[in-house]
């Protein structure tokens, strides 16, 4: 038996396993660890009219942006995100607390994500006023369109996508610009941002950039549920934020 | 008349700490309130409650 013949016979069998679904499906077994970070925070106002005080606290914030983590964990049928939890040092900043709560905001995430790949439905928690929303609706429709720029994202080939949304908070329509890694074929990314033919490995907000630090594979990690029996459908939750919208802010 | 005094002066101290109090609070909202417009651009639902915890951190 000549070395070609085996080699041909080994590529008749992957072919055949791809047509027969059975590769992809491999990625449906394969759970992923994804961890991101804000890479860049964006002031949206100015410091200019701020005091002393105020500058440096901003400064602080900005700086302790840059070490916030968080956590997808996600497979082809669906996902959970959240701001990673760590058992903290004791530390001797008493500003700690502040800037953590502060430095939260540039992201602006929810409090989790939990997405089901297969019904395109996405729970949320949403922290107002500070009080916990659990919402059940659609994947947000982010109209993404491909773009032909590619770079390179922790060594991973990715692709440019260009979309934008409503953010059901401020009802203002926001721009997205994602870059996704086509080599892993799952549609998760950071929050409520999914939907491409790849894992996103980095957003571009108008708050903040959000980028992929780490990737682990892990067949044995489990995805969290939302208990979803206690939820609001997006209609409630729009006219939960106009009520309050009314009431608190204009 | 000693009593009168008395109680006037202790009025005047008790709406002096209040009002030192209240101009506390209104500088300390005003103060949180530049921060998170300088790093939001504005104040709405998500962010309200980011000025009323910096407003408690300047308070204390």
């Amino acid at each position: 038996m000549s070395v070609s013949y085996i080699r041909y016979s080994i590529l008749k069998v992957v072919l055949c396993l791809f047509s027969l679904g059975i590769v992809p499906n491999l990625y449906a077994q394969t759970t992923y660890k994804v961890t991101y970070h804000i890479s860049e925070p964006k002031l949206l106002g100015s410091k200019k009219d701020l005091d002393k005080k105020g500058k440096q606290l901003v400064e602080q914030i900005v700086d302790y942006a840059k070490n916030i983590n968080y956590i997808l964990i996600t497979n082809q049928n669906e996902s959970y995100f959240e701001q990673e939890n760590i058992l903290k040092k004791e530390s001797n900043n008493p500003l700690e607390p502040v800037l953590e709560k502060m430095a939260k905001r540039f992201a602006s995430f929810h409090k989790a994500v939990y997405a089901n790949h297969n019904e395109d439905s996405i729970i949320f928690i949403k922290n107002l006023l500070d009080q916990d929303f659990k919402v059940k609706r659609n994947y947000y429709n982010f109209n993404w369109v491909l773009k032909d720029d590619n770079k390179k994202i922790m060594g991973f080939n990715a692709k440019k996508a260009l979309g934008s949304y409503i953010n059901s908070v401020t009802n203002k329509e926001l721009k997205v610009e994602a870059w996704f890694i086509p080599s892993i074929p799952l549609q998760s990314g950071p929050d409520i941002f999914m939907g491409l033919p790849g894992l996103i490995a980095e957003i571009n907000l108008n708050k903040a950039v959000i980028t992929i630090k780490k990737i682990e594979k892990n067949t044995n990690l489990e995805i969290n549920k939302v208990d979803d029996s206690k939820v609001m459908t997006q209609k409630e939750y729009e006219v939960l934020i106009k009520d309050l919208t009314k009431k608190f802010i204009d | 008349m000693f009593m009168i005094l008395a109680s006037t002066n202790i009025a005047n101290a008790i709406n002096n700490k209040s009002i030192e109090s209240e101009l506390k609070k209104q500088s300390c909202f005003d103060w949180a309130r530049s921060i998170v417009i300088a790093m939001d651009g504005e104040i709405n639902l998500d962010n309200v409650s980011a000025v009323n915890y910096l407003t408690a951190v300047c308070e204390n």
